[in-house]
């Protein structure tokens, strides 16, 4: 299990976490999702031991990380950079890698390396961008290790190749109980992959929990009433985004079915259609309730 | 932190070491590269020549090739900074810093795997072509060495030669070989140190040459601005307490000053000791920095991670031009202002990238400058506080070593090798001590350069050694006599007697070994050469010259000539040393070393008498009219010098620079007016003596003698003649100065009963008229 306490993290007078609690348990597939420079990097920095927190604790199994190569060895980083391996051939780095993790595993790096189908012994400073994460992605899962972070997992991999890769990682979750924390802006994908998540923003935690418990606490609402409302009428709401197109209201608002039609139910509402919302619909609009949109950016 | 994270983890595990293997594995170019370059160097020379030898059986001629191979090592050594920066690219490089610091190990694994497999990049390839170049000495040695060769060179006559190359340069090669790998880690071990506290390999770059390049320039200059303020301060006794140990530039320039002879003033393992000690302290710091480091792994692209470093770097740099400029010319204040202005501003506005907080850094720079300019002021007005006018109490002093041996014998060396080359006189009586703190004393309370005397000026050094361990150096430069009047007192002790023993000693086997050299190079069949051993007369010529017949070899003979020596020089009494007996002297001559005798040396005269050398050469009339006429002779006049002065003023021989070159010294140019008389003089003079009453020096040849007081009279007379001689025939030139006008006054008044019953009234008249005005009027 991964436990950050209270973490506070700051570059010279800028505080990317800023007292930071989150946990996450063994063998789940969790996303970080977040506005750029929301801190999502520096918490997988923070678990593979790169950076060290001003203040908080940063456990993985109950054991500080930073500086502790036993802890370490159980934490495979794969990060945004693909340059810092580039003079190695795949065997190469599958020969660097294999004697710093002591599960690493020949005969899975050689089934995935099989699977895509990548030469052994080319530089991967010759890789495509997609070649290049392959290659690093496959080593990561043969060091056997017991998390496995992944900062943009999928930039730069085709869409087959993405198919792919998310099998690999959901076998490795399957199999031996790997536990993945996925930092990417390619909502889909988290979506696909992960069964929990954490919204970050400006250093801060604004949720962390389980895909269906986010999707089931926000919905899209379209209704229209017989008596005129306007937007103050809503006021007592976690409405996150309110537009009214003639007589119809539509609402961005919190909350679970039931408890939507509870609310709307005293307004006799005419229509009243509760969608659910895509994960990126969801972060937009968390975003925007915060202030961080698109057209707040833009002035 | 639990308790698991308390317990130190292993330095050395296999995963560090697999790290390790990495990294080299990574440079496999630059090793084959700075092993191509140094095998260019020491294997390559030595092949050259081991083939020059076995091919042409030439004498090798490796000049080029030394000088190709001083190149390419040197920049091979140089690499140093580069095989820092590929070991530890995480330190500047912000692309490899997450995929090596997330390994897993700890930093402290990652430093010591980094450190020394960075190391092994930068030293297998020296070592492993060491290793090469041992081997092929070896191999020269046995296959070489010891052998005579023939060859036929560009006139086509033969050339013989004798090999014992190998063998010498393998005892030179190992000593080196030491303190090269010694430098080379230390200038890797800075160069890690520059990166701990830099962030981009620009600024690693410019601050591991500047730390290079300031570290003992600064040491340098400071050293010469104290030996400068502190009257009697040795600059080189100041700037190597620290130079020689805290850089690869200074441990260079140790290197090469020790391998000159007489010059090892800190000996070698002392330096070894105090070398790698810096050089761990610079480790240890790097270490602690990595570490501290180690929790901001995102300061890797800043330009300076620790500014206290870089501000220390700004220190010395703006230190090294202040002290530089000061010391050239104290008017040169404003220049100084405003290069080391240029070059801080300049470095920070680099630093900060612009010129942010502009304002701060030229704040920093007015305190900086203001402090140091202020050090500066404060070593030159307080006399670096006092120091120049300490003389340590005797009780204080442990031992204390001069470069005076007696009357007649100087050490001709700095305060730096008094101490270390052992060839200086030791004390440690706290009489003679005080002898030495007297005149030191009165050195300074006189004002060196206000000590008048009447001979030449030369260097007097003093080594103190306290009793808590400090050393204190001084060299003044003080009349020759000045130093003997008050250091005589030493000649006659035991210490002293110790002392010319030991220096006897050292010279007498330095030159059997080069007796021996010359004599292996050129073959025993070689008839006797000047480099051998004899016993002359008092004035060296070859018919006054006795020669052991068959050249001497063995370290038996030359043990027994040592202890013979000391036998006499202890036995030695002050009358026979000051030479106030009538016994005959000599020299005993080893090599190019001579040694004053007399007659009274009977161990050292009976030893050699089972090698053929029969006592003292006599100085016949015969040996005298010989030296007559091949040698000038020069009169000192003493009781003019005296009736002048007004000071009585003993007469010390055996020196050269007791040669007195002031007027009262004339050349004998009447030599075929005054034969006989000349003969006379030159067998009765002494030349290795001291005395009170000496009306005269007589030299002649190779050096100064007091004529026996007999013969005063003679020396007077001939005197008083050439100095006559002069103006009554022309030869006086007609003059301005006025020291020669007094001169020719007071010869004129204390010689004037003499001249007027020699030459008459009128030519005295002449004498005095040409005394006042310059002019001779006959």
């Amino acid at each position: 299990m991964i436990d950050l306490k209270n973490v506070v993290k700051r570059f010279d007078d800028f505080t990317a976490l800023d007292g930071v609690d989150l946990t996450i348990p063994t063998g789940t597939s969790f996303g970080l999702l977040g506005s750029n420079g929301a801190g999502k990097s520096t918490i997988l920095r923070l678990l593979s031991g790169i950076y060290k927190a001003e203040s908080g604790e940063v456990l993985v199994d109950g054991e500080e990380v930073f500086d502790h190569e036993k802890v370490k060895e159980r934490v495979f980083f794969i990060d945004d950079e693909t340059v810092q391996f580039g003079h190695f051939t795949l065997k190469e780095l599958k020969d660097y890698y294999k004697g710093f993790y002591p599960k690493f595993s020949e005969e899975m790096f050689k089934q995935l390396a099989e699977r895509v189908k990548l030469p052994m012994d080319k530089k991967t400073d010759t890789f495509s961008k997609g070649m290049k994460r392959q290659a690093i992605v496959i080593t990561g899962l043969a060091c056997g290790t017991d998390y496995l972070l992944l900062d943009e997992a999928f930039d730069g991999l085709d869409p087959t190749m993405r198919i792919i890769v998310k099998k690999m990682l959901v076998d490795a979750i399957i199999d031996r109980g790997l536990t993945t924390i996925i930092s990417s802006h390619n909502l889909k994908e988290i979506n696909e992959v992960c069964d929990s998540v954490a919204l970050l923003h400006r250093g801060k935690i604004l949720f962390s929990r389980d895909l269906d418990s986010v999707k089931g606490n926000i919905h899209k609402v379209q209704c229209a009433f017989p008596q005129e409302y306007t937007r103050e009428a809503f006021e007592n709401a976690e409405i996150l985004h309110y537009e009214r197109n003639g007589s119809v209201h539509y609402f961005i608002i919190k909350g679970s079915e039931d408890e939507i039609r509870e609310y709307f139910g005293p307004k006799s509402p005419l229509i009243l259609d509760i969608i659910p919302m895509t994960l990126e619909e969801i972060f937009i609009y968390e975003m925007e309730g915060l202030g961080y949109s698109a057209e707040e950016l833009d002035k | 932190m639990n308790e698991q994270q308390t317990i130190r983890s292993h330095i050395f595990t296999q995963r560090s070491f697999h790290n390790g293997v990495q990294n080299v594995l990574r440079e496999k170019r630059m090793l084959i590269v700075l092993t191509v370059l140094h095998f260019a160097a020491a294997p390559l020379i030595t092949l050259i020549a081991l083939g020059q030898i076995l091919i042409s059986h030439m004498e090798p001629e490796i000049e080029v090739y030394a000088g190709i191979g001083v190149c390419t090592t040197g920049a091979a050594c140089l690499w140093g900074i580069a095989c820092a920066f590929t070991a530890m690219p995480y330190l500047y490089k912000r692309t490899t810093v997450d995929m090596r610091l997330s390994l897993p190990m700890s930093s402290t694994q990652r430093f010591a795997s980094d450190y020394l497999s960075g190391l092994f990049v930068y030293m297998a390839p020296f070592l492993v072509n060491q290793a090469l170049t041992s081997l092929l000495l070896l191999l020269g040695h046995i296959l070489c060495d010891g052998r005579d060769y023939v060859y036929h060179y560009h006139s086509r006559e033969a050339v013989r030669w004798h090999c014992d190359i190998f063998g010498t340069a393998a005892s030179y090669y190992f000593r080196i070989l030491f303190a090269a790998v010694l430098i080379m880690i230390m200038f890797y071990t800075i160069s890690v140190l520059t990166m701990t506290f830099c962030g981009s390999l620009m600024e690693n770059i410019c601050y591991t040459a500047m730390f290079n390049a300031l570290v003992p320039a600064v040491i340098a200059l400071v050293s010469y601005a104290v030996s400068e303020a502190v009257k009697g301060a040795v600059f080189e006794g100041l700037c190597f307490v620290l130079l020689p140990y805290t850089s690869p530039l200074g441990g260079c320039i140790y290197y090469i000053m020790m391998m000159e002879e007489d010059s090892t003033f800190i000996e070698y393992a002392m330096w070894a000791l105090g070398f790698i000690f810096c050089t761990l302290v610079y480790l240890g710091l790097a270490f602690w920095l990595y570490k501290k480091r180690s929790v901001k792994a995102e300061y890797t692209g800043k330009p300076i991670v620790y500014t206290a470093f870089y501000h220390v770097l700004m220190v010395l740099a703006v230190a090294c031009v202040v002290y530089g400029f000061m010391s050239i010319d104290e008017d040169m204040f404003i220049a100084s202002v405003i290069v080391s202005a240029i070059g801080y501003l300049v470095m920070s506005v680099i630093k900060n990238r612009g010129f942010k907080k502009f304002g701060k850094v030229v704040l920093s720079f007015v305190v900086t400058y203001v402090a140091i300019i202020g050090s500066y002021l404060l070593i030159i007005g307080t006399e670096c506080f006092g120091a120049g006018r300490f003389v340590p109490d005797p009780m204080t002093v442990q031992r204390c070593y001069i470069n005076y041996l007696g009357f007649d014998d100087r050490v001709y060396s700095s305060s730096m090798s008094l101490e270390y080359s052992q060839t200086g006189a030791m004390f440690t009586d706290k009489d003679n001590i005080r002898t030495v703190t007297d005149l030191h004393r009165y050195i300074i309370d006189a004002g060196e350069e206000d000590i008048e005397g009447e001979n030449e000026v030369i260097s007097f050094c003093i080594v103190y050694k306290t009793m808590l361990g400090r050393t204190i150096m001084r060299e003044y430069r003080i009349p020759a006599d000045v130093m003997t009047d008050k250091l005589i007192a030493l000649d006659t002790t035991d210490e002293m007697k110790t002392a010319r023993i030991k220096k006897a000693t050292a010279e007498i086997w330095r030159a059997a070994r080069r007796i021996r050299e010359v004599r292996t190079r050129r073959g025993s069949g070689m008839p006797e050469s000047r480099w051998d051993i004899s016993v002359s007369a008092m004035y060296v010529t070859d018919a006054n010259t006795q020669y052991i017949r068959e050249p001497v070899m063995s370290d038996s003979f030359y043990s027994g000539l040592i202890d013979a020596l000391a036998k006499d020089i202890r036995a030695e009494t002050p009358d026979q040393y000051f030479g106030r007996t009538k016994s005959r002297m000599g020299y005993l001559n080893v090599g190019s070393y001579s040694i004053t005798i007399t007659e009274d040396y009977t161990n050292t005269l009976s030893f050699l008498q089972g090698y053929g050398i029969n006592g003292i050469p006599v100085i016949d009339r015969e040996m005298a009219e010989s030296l007559l006429y091949n040698f000038t002779i020069n009169l000192t006049n003493n009781e003019l010098e005296e009736y002048i002065d007004g000071e009585h003023n003993p007469l010390y021989t055996g020196y050269e620079s007791y040669n007195s070159n002031d007027y009262n010294t004339i050349t004998v140019t009447t030599k075929n007016l005054y034969t006989e008389e000349l003969i006379d003089i030159i067998t009765h003079s002494r030349k290795h003596s001291v005395s009170e009453n000496g009306k005269f020096l007589i030299s002649l040849g190779n050096g100064t003698a007091i004529p026996d007081e007999s013969c005063n009279e003679l020396v007077r007379d001939i005197y008083i003649s050439n100095v006559m001689n002069k103006i009554i025939y022309g030869v006086a030139y007609d003059y301005r100065e006025d020291s020669y006008s007094l001169f020719l006054m007071k010869f004129a008044e204390f010689y004037k009963d003499r001249i007027i019953e020699r030459y008459g009234k009128d030519m005295y008249d002449v004498l005095v008229t040409y005394a006042r005005t310059g002019y001779r009027v006959m």
